[in-house]
This record gives C-alpha cells, structure tokens and sequence, in this order.
C-alpha cells in the first residue's frame, strides 16, 4: 500500500500538476462561494480543459475543485447566511448567528479548520474501510434506504425548539418534493399546469431563496450591518486562532461528525446535504450544555463543516466501485473518469489501486490549501459583514438571483427562488424552522422511490420494513432519536430534585 | 480540443477577454459557417449517465468538423422520462444551435400509447446515429439461473428496472412476451434512478432478472457479481453467452438502445445537409474512435437519412407489441 | 437586535393557511393513479392531522391572549415588511421585462438611491460597477447567455 502511495506524492508534486492542483482549488473556492455555481458547474466547465491532459492530471485538477468547494461555501454560509451549495445550509444554522454577534472569524476559523480536519479523518477511514467498502454498499436496499430517511427527518426535527412546527414544515417540504414528473407511476404531479414544474423545484433556487434573499429581506426590515459595532464604532473581527482552538477543543464533535460524513457519504443517492445535516442534529442532541444551538454555537459550526469534507470521501466508494454517484459532482467526475478511460466498476478498486491513491492525495491536498487560504484571509472575508446593508442588500440578491438563473438557464428557477425567498421571510417573521423544510425536501424523492419500491418489493405487505435487517436498525435508531429528548428532559428533573 | 484550442480557452479563463459574439450561423452569401457560434445539445438525463457520456466525448470532434472556433455546450434537462428535453428541442429554432440526444425506441413509446407529448419524433431533423448498444439478460452469479430455460421456468420472476418510458422496461416487458414466462404475472420493480443502480440492486438481490446495455453490465460479469444468460445482436461478443436467436427467439434480436442526434423539425436541407456531412466525419474521426474505444462507447455510426428510417422502423416494431408496453404499475 | 415582531395574529393564520394546503394536497393526490398516489396520499393525511394539531393549538392561545394589548409600531414594522417584498417583487419584474443586464443597473440604481439614501454619482457608480461584475463573471468567463429579457430578447 505504501509504495503505489510514494509514487503519487511524487507525481503530485511536479510543477505542472501542481499548478493544476493549485487552479482546481483557486476555481473550486470561487465556484463554491457563489451561490448556484458549485462544484458540478465547476467540474462541467473545466471539464472540456482536461482533454488534452493525462487521466492522473485531469484527477488532480477535478480533485482540487472537490476538496475546496465545500470551504468556499461555508464562507458564504456563515457571513450572508447564504450556503454556497447545498450542504453548507447546515452550517447557517449557527455560523451566521455567530457572525451576528461579531464572531465572524471565530466562525470561519473553526469552520476551515474542521473541514480540513473532517477531510483527513475521512480519507484515513476511507483506507480502512475500501476492503469492505462494497459490502457496506450492498447492506442498503430500497427498505433500508427508506428508514434512513426517516431517521433523517426524525432527528432533525427532535433537534429543533418546536416539534410541532416543524414536523409541519417538513410536511410541506416533502410536498414540494412532489413536484414534477413521477417516473414511476408516470404523471405529473402538482404542477398547476406550469410546464417548467415538470421537472420538480431544484435545490439550489430553492436554498438561494430560502436563506439568502429571505435573509436580506429580514435585513431589510431591520436595517443596519449584519453584524453590530461595539460601542466604541470599532469593527471587531474575533481572532481566526480562537476558532482553530475551538475545534481542538471539541474532539467529539470533529470525529462523530467526520465519521457520520464518511457513512452517510458512502450510502449512495443520500448526499452530502443530509450527511452535515445529520451531524449537527447529532451534536447538537448530544452534547452537553446545548441550549446556545441554533443562537450560535460553535459546536453547530464545527459538526457540519467536519462532515461536510469527510462525505467527499465516503461518496468515491459507490462512484468508484459501482459507478453510482453519491452527489452531483461525483456524477460529473464520473464522466470525467469514463472520458480518460477509467471505467468505474467492481474492479477498479483492485485494478486501479495508484488511480485512486492519487484521487485521495488530490483531495486531501486541497483540502489542505483551500483551508489555510480562508485561514489567512478571515479576517479581511469577515468584514464584509460590517458593511452597510442598504449596500449588501441589492448586492447579494442580485448575485443569488444570476446565480439561480446561471443553474439551468431558465427564468423558472429565478422565479422559484423569489418565490422561496418570501415564504422564507414568512417562515422567520412566523417561527417556523426552514431547516426541516430544506431536508425533507432533499430527502423527498429518495423516501418516496424507495418507499414505492419496498412495497412492490414486498407485494404490498409493509411489515417487510421490520423484517429486513438493515431496515430494522434504522428503525430502532429512530425510536432512539425520539426518546432522546424525552431521557434528557427526565434526567434534568431529576437533576434539578 | 487542440492544444491550440485548449490555449485559448483557458486564455478567455484567466483574462476574461472579448464577449463572443451571439449571432445565429452567417449565411448571407450562400455558404454555411458556425465560427465563433455555441451549438447547445439537450440531454435528457443527468449528467454521469450514457447518454450524457456519449455527448461529452463527441462535442469536441464535432465542433471542430462544424466551423473553427465553435462551441458546444453540452446541456443537461433531465425530467418527465425525457419528455422535457424532446420538448425543447422540438420547439427550438430549426437554425443549428439546438440539437439533441435521443434515447430510442424509449422515446417512441409515449406516443405509441397515446400519452399526450408534445413532439413527434418522425418530424425532427436526424442528424445521426452515435451508438447503438445491445441488451443483455442478467441475473445474479449467486442465483441458480443459469440458462433461458431456467428464466422461463422461473416461478415468481422480479425484473429489475429504471423507470417507465425507459427503452430498458420496454425491452423487458417484450421478452416477457415473447418467452412465455412460468410466472403469469411478473413483478416489475420500476423506478431505480439509473442502470448502475440496477445492476447493483440485482446484485444485492432485489429481484432475480434484469436486461441493460452491454457496455455497463460488461464489467459486473468480469467482475463475478453477475451472470449474462443471453445477449441480443447478430453475434454475441461475450465469451459464452449465447444470443436470443441461437436460442431459438430470432425476434428479440433487435432488443438495443440507440443514440442519436437530431434538430428541430424544419431544418434548411442545405443546412441539415452540413450538419450531416460534418457528423459523419467526426463520428468516423480515428480520434473519436480512440477516445470512444476508451469511454466504453459502442459506436454504430448511421447517417442522417438512415437514421429517420431507423426511427420509422421503431414506430412500426413496436407498434405491434402495443398491448404489452402500458406502464405495468400505474393500474 | 433580535427584534422580531409577531401579531397575535401570524401564529393561528399560517397554521389555518397550512391547513388549507394539506387539505389541498390530500385531495389532489386521491387524483392520481395508485402508485403516483400511494406517498402522497399518506403523506397528506399526515400533514393535515399535523396542521390541524398546530391550528388548533394556535386558536387555543389566541383565546388565552384576548387581553393583551396592541404591539407598539407594528403598523410601520408591516409596512417595512411589505416595501422589502415589493423590491424584490420589482427587481422580478424588470429582470423579466429588460433582462439581467438592465435590470441589474436599474435595481441597484434606484435601491441606492431611494432605499440607501446615496448620492445620485455614488449609486450610479455602485451600480454599473456591480452590473461590470455580472457580465465580466457569468457572460464572458463562464459564457452563459444571461436572459435578454421580454422586451430585447424575443
């Protein structure tokens, strides 16, 4: 194992390789920072560059983009509330209550240093585990991968402050999920006609909408910069240092939130969204004093970002050994890959070993760089939160509003992002979580395919859930979840008597 | 892409250069130029898939075939089994710069059945044939079946498929019909969102048969997770595996999913004319072919004429089996 | 700075208007064929039995808080409210009239100055400068044809 290792460290350190490392993770920052562009863009436009380059030097270069994106938009995320793709929106939850409080840089300190963190610590259980990588893949059939949603959607809303509320949301988020063409029954489903719904709502407008126009029109209507000045009118920006101790502080919270990445990530279909999702519901179940979660906690900044760049890891499993891709840019890179000849497949685990030490090393370096860059910048990134918000306003709205249209090329998409981004400010002035909302949303399609195949799988007879193993376990893992909040309120009065 | 080419492309990258220019192809002295346009080909899958593949790997020689300096933007419109994509290139402007991949005969279906669509296939400008790949009769190498014997013998069959208004459910209800199953009512277990998911759905075990295009499949029976009982085609190109016809069902011998490009209806024949003069020469390109061989790609280049009476063909194949081809789980 | 206002009024109508919804959904989804339906149709008697719970809840503590008195300056906060989702409403509207590249200037313009309080140059300014920005990024780096819009476009 160590030799094929050596060799793609040498090849990785060559100048021109590096020099493609270097532009991967420069586009990757970019692209993840606006929301809308993303990864896949990024890999699809630079896609066509790699023609003309080895199959190891196009892996660099896709490499980079991947390990830096997730970095990029948690930066947005945590300063505009405005997650660059779709698995920073967990890091909003804390990350921009914390840069309301002036903590910007605390935030982004932390945030950087668990992605980098959650990388390593997922390529590492990457290694271990590609021996068994495949039967992990196939412990998870249509059951299994229904009950995974619904322990998805159950632990996140126990996590919330109004259960209630949000079991609503999530409701209706599952309903929006319906929207569109339903290939397996084979109508289409409440589109009120619109021929553009035929192809259901899409995540990123929808994500632009809710957070970041229903933040700038929250800002709107209470005016001032994001972040307050201290008395004196000096712009504070807390150390980036403070955030890098913060993560080493919490070394529960880093690992339990790379090891849910790299799992989740492995599970094909479910996507990095649900992964960082899950681990800051899990962090914020299960830590001590949690009550600060959701009003900026570090701890909710620190679990999502670890698993945001650990599901990098877990995702080149199903790509690689059977060529399913577990997110969008795993789709697209898998296109790259065929293009090079690199046929993604049972055996190219074994067949290809240097390929994808090389992946791993390209990952894991712009991991690396891409971290420190934000590192080093903080504290200039951070002060875009004190500008005036009568100037970030109609900034930040009509980047997102391109951004959205730049997705497919449609006006739709621009109109369904105006549309989320009132029922969001709707939502914040009314209470009610976005959170359970987005997830159910992405988990939408994933519950009902699965749902609808388990039960022609099991001729309509639904106690097949309990009968298939995996299926069960997740069954009971959700029982769990709901009795957390009830064990921690029991042993609270207890405490208290 | 030439080193050239690629030099310039990352050149407009880094400094941001002139706009180009977004004029529809000159045609004012007669002669057909695309230099400096965007030609934009619609697929209606996501992206990873091969429809999207097949794309991906053709653009570059295309483009150079068509003009200097062209740009083709490969567009992904995934949705309503592909009826959104169809759509859009049925509405575009008949100019050049829309085209699109078809998945045939899947796409034929709809309208067969009388499904409201808002296309008709026969009407599009068919550029050309990329791919034609053949279908094969997997099960599980862990299963007992072993032969078509076996399958027809079966007594609960669970075929395994993407969803309704795929080229690959079609084919199975088909050979359904024509072997005569033991199992008078088998279970169609549609809705897995691409092939690979299929195949590994059948390797855990989700049901016991599934048909997909050989290319795919080909390297789960390398690897020893799954069996092929019988392939479609003229002569099977896996050791071993005998064909549908030497089995004695000459009439599942056409089971393939074709790709191929077309525009809108409508196109000037001096225009669809470039366009197929410049497709024949890419697809029969040494580069192409080099980097086809690489990507997994099963060439069958069919010109423009040829491949509307492909088209046609299907309509009337398919048309026979109408009664079989309603969606199994939708009663 | 967490000032967040909410009549009395907000909890028991978006829960009333959710409950319209689910009821809505339900009964569209009955619509449909068995398997298209088959989720929907749970998931909609879910979501109504949820809806009702939270509307009646709402409605509960209504009744409880009849005595309460009106909030102070809830009246303007509205107003704000309202004025926010007409900009954007009119940024949707140019966009779809003029296209990206006229809309953007003129949002930002007329946001700067009436909204921002700048001055008449700095807004100009500010505005072509973002609009520069726009099409340097999404036009020429990465070639998208930004919409034209109705007036330009078609």
């Amino acid at each position: 194992m160590l030799e094929p290792l050596l060799a793609a460290a040498a090849y990785l350190g060559q100048g021109v390789n590096l020099a493609y490392l270097a532009l991967g993770v420069f586009v990757g920052i970019a692209f993840g920072s606006i929301p809308g562009l993303g990864g896949a863009t990024a890999i699809a436009l630079l896609l066509p560059l790699t023609f003309g380059m080895e199959a190891d030097q196009a892996i660099i270069l896709m490499g980079g983009i991947m390990g830096a994106v997730s970095i990029g938009g948690s930066v947005s995320a945590i300063l505009l509330n405005t997650p660059g793709t779709a698995p920073n929106a967990a890091t909003c939850i804390d990350g921009y209550p914390l840069t309301r409080q002036g903590k910007a840089g605390l935030a982004i300190g932390a945030a950087a240093t668990s992605s980098s963190i959650g990388g390593v610590l997922s390529l590492a259980i990457l290694v271990l585990v590609l021996p068994v990588a495949k039967q992990i893949v196939l412990l998870f059939g249509p059951p299994a991968f229904f009950m995974l949603a619904v322990l998805g959607l159950t632990s996140l809303t126990v996590a919330g402050r109004n259960m209630l509320r949000g079991l609503v949301a999530a409701c209706f988020g599952l309903v929006v999920g319906f929207v569109g063409y339903d290939d397996i029954g084979g109508t289409t489903r409440y589109t009120g006609g619109i021929d553009f719904l035929w192809d259901g709502v899409s995540i990123v407008p929808l994500l632009i909408g809710l957070f970041a126009i229903a933040e700038m029109l929250n800002l709107y209507a209470a005016g001032g910069p994001i972040s307050a000045r201290d008395e004196a009118g000096e712009v504070r920006v807390v150390g980036t240092g403070e955030g890098i101790r913060a993560v080493f502080r919490n070394p529960r919270t880093l690992v339990s939130g790379s090891a849910i990445g790299t799992l989740i990530g492995m599970i094909p279909g479910v996507g990095g969204t649900v992964a960082s999702f899950l681990s800051y519901s899990f962090a914020a179940q299960t830590s001590r004093d949690n009550e600060n979660f959701g009003s900026g906690d570090i701890r909710g900044v620190i679990a999502p970002e670890a698993a945001n760049n650990a599901k990098d890891g877990g995702a080149l499993i199903p790509t690689l050994a059977f060529g399913i891709p577990g997110s969008a840019e795993m789709a697209i890179f898998l296109g790259v890959l065929v293009l090079h000849g690199i046929d993604p497949g049972p055996m190219l685990l074994i067949e290809r070993e240097a390929t994808i030490f090389m992946l791993i090393l390209a990952l894991l370096a712009a991991t690396l760089i891409s971290g420190s860059l934000v590192l080093f910048t903080a504290r200039y990134l951070a002060k875009i939160a004190h500008v005036d918000s009568m100037l970030l306003i109609p900034a930040v709205i009509t980047v997102s509003l391109v951004g959205a249209y730049a997705l497919h090329n449609t006006l739709g998409d621009v109109v369904v992002a105006v549309f989320f981004g009132v029922l969001g400010f709707v939502m914040i002035r009314a209470d009610y979580p976005r959170i359970t909302l987005v997830i159910a949303f992405v988990l939408s399609g994933l519950m009902e395919r699965n749902f609808n195949l388990s039960m022609t799988m099991f001729e309509g007879d639904w106690t097949g859930f309990f009968t298939n193993r995996t299926s069960l376990i997740l069954f009971l893992l959700t029982l769990v979840a709901l009795a957390v909040p009830a064990v921690q309120r029991l042993r609270a009065r207890r405490n208290a008597s | 892409m030439t080193w050239r080419q690629q030099g310039r492309r990352l050149c407009r990258w880094l400094l941001l250069l002139l706009p180009l220019a977004g004029c529809a192809p000159g045609e004012d002295d007669g002669t057909i130029s695309f230099d400096n346009e965007t030609v934009t080909i619609v697929i209606p899958y996501r992206p990873g898939g091969g429809f999207d593949r097949a794309v991906r790997a053709f653009a570059p020689y295309y483009a150079r075939e068509l003009g200097t300096d062209v740009n083709i933007l490969p567009e992904n419109l995934p949705g309503a089994g592909g009826r959104r994509a169809a759509t859009k290139v049925y509405r575009a402007r008949p100019d050049g710069t829309t085209l699109g991949i078809f998945n045939l005969p899947g796409f034929v279906l709809p309208e067969i059945l009388g499904e409201p669509v808002d296309y008709d296939l026969r009407e599009l400008s068919w550029i050309g044939r990329i791919e034609s790949q053949r279908y094969v009769l997997l099960a599980a190498a862990t299963s007992d079946i072993r032969t078509l014997d076996d399958v027809r013998a079966l007594p609960e069959v669970t075929f395994l498929s993407t969803g309704y208004g795929s080229s690959v459910l079609a084919a199975m209800q088909i050979m359904a019909e024509e072997l005569g199953l033991a199992d008078p009512d088998p279970i169609y277990l549609t809705g897995y969102p691409g092939t690979a998911d299929v195949l590994v759905g059948l390797v855990r075990g989700d049901g016991n048969l599934s048909i997909t295009p050989v290319s795919t499949a080909l390297k789960y029976v390398e690897s020893g997770d799954l069996r092929a009982i019988a392939i479609a085609g003229g002569d099977s190109n896996i050791e071993g595996v005998p064909t549908f016809a030497e089995l004695g069902y000459p009439g599942l011998m056409a089971l393939d999913v074709q790709r191929s490009l077309a525009g809108p209806p409508a196109m000037e024949p001096g225009l669809l004319e470039f366009m197929r003069a410049a497709f024949m020469r890419a697809v029969t390109d040494p580069e192409f072919e080099a980097m086809a061989a690489r990507a997994r790609l099963e060439l069958a280049p069919l010109d423009g004429a040829a491949t509307a009476a492909a088209v046609s063909g299907h309509y009337t194949f398919y048309e026979a089996f109408k009664t079989n081809l309603t969606n199994p789980n939708a009663r | 700075m967490n000032r967040r206002w909410t009549s009395r009024w907000s909890g028991p109508v978006s829960a009333l208007v959710l409950t319209f919804v689910a009821a809505l959904t339900l009964w569209t989804a009955y619509g449909y064929n068995r398997l298209s339906g088959l989720f929907p149709v749970f998931i909609g008697w879910v979501f109504l039995a949820l809806a009702l719970a939270e509307a009646v809840r709402e409605l509960r503590r209504l009744a409880g808080s009849e005595r309460a008195g009106p909030v102070d300056g809830a009246k303007a906060a509205v107003l704000r409210e309202v004025t926010g989702v007409a900009w954007l409403s009119g940024f949707l509207l140019l966009i779809w009239l003029g296209g990206f590249l006229l809309a953007t200037p003129l949002f930002m313009f007329a946001f700067l100055r009436f909204a921002g309080g700048r001055s008449i140059a700095a807004a100009a300014a500010v505005a072509l400068g973002a609009t520069a920005i726009v099409y340097g990024v999404f036009a020429v780096l990465l070639e998208y044809r930004l919409y034209a819009g109705l007036v330009f476009g078609a």
